[in-house]
């Protein structure tokens, strides 16, 4: 048997292969052998999911696993009163002129006069191909494209205003409002739009590439 | 008896019947005798529904039982001689009382699960279906005075029985298990056993013959092969339990499909080298769900696997990969013992009593020259192994349960939960007459009444004589 604390900024469920083995920040007693963590609702924490091989611990070394609260990932690149959006209007020139203090590099498409995609990269390795971007969709769509193999997951997408039309990991259809977060599995493709607007976050461990 | 008839029969019946009456008369009644008499087979689950059913999840702590003193008690096998032990340990929970509350309590109330093998299944199920104080207190009568070879070896010249044995569908398990259906176990059903709803949760073990592993009667394990247990009689699942090589014959459950892979049972799968128990499990698990190769489980007595009945709680205990492990389906949360057990202060006293009836005597063939005979070595064969082996399983978990304690210790350590394993044996027994004698008792299901009583008073003596138990009183007394 091993000792194990997962972190988490507060008490939530924690789950091995989704079997219930505790609370966070508390000290777990579990088997020895490979654990898929993960924390009761809602799916606020990155990463979605940790794979654990746990071994060689004792009661005064237990192995650290932590979780980070999304909004903390949100808050990694906005200053707080930049990260309030609900005063803004849904168009992607007002979005831009909120966020000009982060002084951001778009790249602003117009399909029509009224069909807008806005893409500021906020950190790129080139290496891994590990990607932070920030994207306003207004009446437009991202590129079919597919999320590279490796990593925790393919991508990771933070709703922060507006709706997102997106699929599920299971191809299900979704809409993602404000304040949301989705999961998509390494390997696996999407082609997400708005039909009126959507501004939120990206993160691809390992990039992508367009299809 | 419930008859059922296998597709050979239905077949015959419709096609055969309609063209030939008269001579169908004759043939059909031979045929319903011969080829026909069937088991009562176990039903598919209609549909896997995690919140009910026989399952740990769903045996709630009530009636003054708390989580904060968890029992769990082990029975071994060994015939009567096993059931009467096991009886005599729980008369004397029952007897042993603690204040909670400014109320008194009996510690047979707090018993939260008894994992029982062979003889030690006839008084785990006899409780759990007749809980009650004085209902409870019929079970010499019912069981162990009972003269239940005598009984069985009747049944065979009754010539009704002649007719069904003949048929492959029915063996002498079948005809053992209907005799306790009738005589021990009022035909009671495990929905019987579901319907009182609280703990402890009882669980009955056999033994796999294919994979020789543990096979218990839980809803939990009865998942695996898409199966309700709910319609199947409790004495069937005892007599599984207590089918002994040879004597007795394999008992079958028919394994349906339907069932999917664990997520456990994947990380588990990735872990040979790391965690080959973990391992070894999951892989019996997952062959439950290749029905297509194993659509028939047969099932010997659970002392193959497990003589001391320990194992099924010491995997929930030890490990969140297992079968009482319920995944949780978002919303809805799952369970595991191991959860209960990582929650601060929720368990308090971990009580585990293993009742373990083994005898050891002195050999009459080291006395001798000559090799000793088939009979012997047989003997040796059959129960030398599960000894060691039910040795080794009290030795393990008493080991897992000192690695528990060292890892709780640590900066954020509360009050440590405490543990009590205790192991009733004869070979504690502090007279030598009395232990002598108690190691005289065969493995057998009908021993003389003086036995039955001899044993009874050994197993509450032992837990008087046990510092373990009295540690427990101790402390149980002193913190309510």
């Amino acid at each position: 048997m091993q000792k194990i604390v997962v972190k988490f900024p507060e008490a939530r469920t924690v789950y091995s292969s989704l079997i219930p083995v505790g609370s966070t920040n508390a000290d777990l007693i579990v088997e020895d052998g490979t654990h898929v963590f993960t924390l009761s609702e809602p799916q606020d924490y990155d990463p979605p999911e940790q794979k654990v091989i746990v071994a060689g611990t004792s009661a005064f070394r237990p192995m650290i696993i932590t979780f980070t609260r999304i909004s903390a990932v949100v808050a990694r690149w906005f200053p707080a009163p930049l990260a309030d959006f609900t005063t803004i209007a849904p168009r992607v020139d007002a979005m831009i002129a909120h966020l000009s203090p982060l002084a951001l590099n778009w790249q602003i498409e117009r399909e029509t006069p009224e069909k807008i995609r806005a893409v500021a990269v906020l950190e790129s390795e080139a290496t891994s191909g590990d990607t932070w971007s920030l994207v306003i969709l207004e009446k437009a769509g991202l590129g079919l494209h597919r999320h590279n193999a490796g990593g925790d997951y393919g991508e990771m997408v933070v709703s922060l205003a507006g709706e997102l039309k997106d699929i599920s990991a299971l191809g299900h259809p979704l809409k993602l409002g404000a304040s949301t977060v989705a999961f998509h599995g390494a390997s696996t493709r999407h082609a997400p739009s708005a039909d009126v607007f959507w501004l939120g976050l990206f993160h691809q461990p390992r990039g992508i590439t367009l299809l | 008896m419930t008859l059922a008839f296998s597709p050979v029969c239905s077949f015959w019946r419709t096609s055969f019947l309609g063209r030939n009456r008269a001579s169908a008369a004759v043939l059909g009644a031979l045929l319903f005798g011969v080829g026909c008499a069937h088991a009562p087979i176990n039903q598919p689950l209609a549909q896997r529904e995690p919140e009910s059913g026989y399952r740990i999840s769903t045996t709630l702590p009530k009636d003054g039982n708390t989580d904060d003193v968890f029992v769990i008690l082990a029975f071994s096998g060994g015939g009567t001689r096993a059931s009467a032990f096991s009886y005599g340990a729980m008369e004397k929970l029952a007897a042993t009382k603690f204040r909670r509350g400014g109320q008194q309590q009996s510690l047979l109330n707090e018993v939260d699960i008894i994992s029982s093998v062979s003889g030690g299944s006839f008084t785990a199920a006899y409780y759990g279906l007749h809980r009650g104080e004085k209902e409870f207190a019929e079970f010499p009568d019912h069981f162990l005075y009972r003269q239940v070879r005598t009984a069985l070896a009747l049944s065979l010249l009754n010539p009704i029985n002649w007719w069904r044995l003949a048929s492959p569908y029915y063996s002498r398990i079948d005809m053992a298990a209907d005799y306790y259906d009738r005589h021990v176990f009022d035909r009671k059903t495990f929905g019987d056993l579901n319907q009182v709803g609280q703990r402890p949760f009882i669980v009955l073990n056999a033994t796999d013959m294919s994979s020789v592993s543990r096979f218990e009667f839980t809803q939990d394990q009865f998942d695996f092969i898409s199966s309700d247990l709910s319609s199947y009689p409790v004495a069937r699942g005892v007599a599984a339990s207590s089918a002994f090589p040879i004597l007795l014959t394999p008992l079958t459950l028919k394994n349906y499909p339907g069932y999917s892979e664990q997520k456990w049972m994947q990380a588990a799968l990735e872990d040979r080298d790391r965690n080959p128990r973990d391992y070894a499990y999951a892989q019996v698990m997952q062959s439950y769900l290749a029905t297509e190769k194993r659509p028939y489980i047969h099932l010997l007595d659970g002392g193959l696997s497990d003589n001391v009945g320990l194992r099924g709680p010491a995997y929930a205990l030890f490990s969140s990969k297992n079968a009482w492990s319920r995944e949780a389906v978002r919303p809805s949360v799952g369970w595991s013992l191991k959860q209960l057990l990582n929650t601060p202060g929720k368990i308090k006293h971990l009580v585990i009593i293993t009742v373990n009836a083994k005898t050891v005597g002195e050999q009459s063939w080291n006395l001798e020259a000559k090799p000793p005979g088939v009979l012997a070595v047989l003997s040796t064969v059959a129960n030398g192994p599960m000894g060691n082996y039910s040795d080794e399983t009290v030795q393990y978990v008493r080991d897992q349960l000192e690695t528990m304690r060292q890892l709780a210790d640590g900066p954020n350590a509360g009050e440590p939960m405490k543990f009590y394993p205790i192991e009733l044996t004869f070979q504690s027994i502090a007279s030598p007459t009395e232990r002598s004698y108690l190691n005289q008792i065969s493995t057998d299901f009908q021993i003389p009444r003086e036995a039955v009583d001899r044993l009874r008073a050994a197993a509450a003596q032992l837990l008087d004589d046990s510092p373990v138990f009295r540690q427990l009183l101790e402390n149980i007394n002193g913190s309510n």
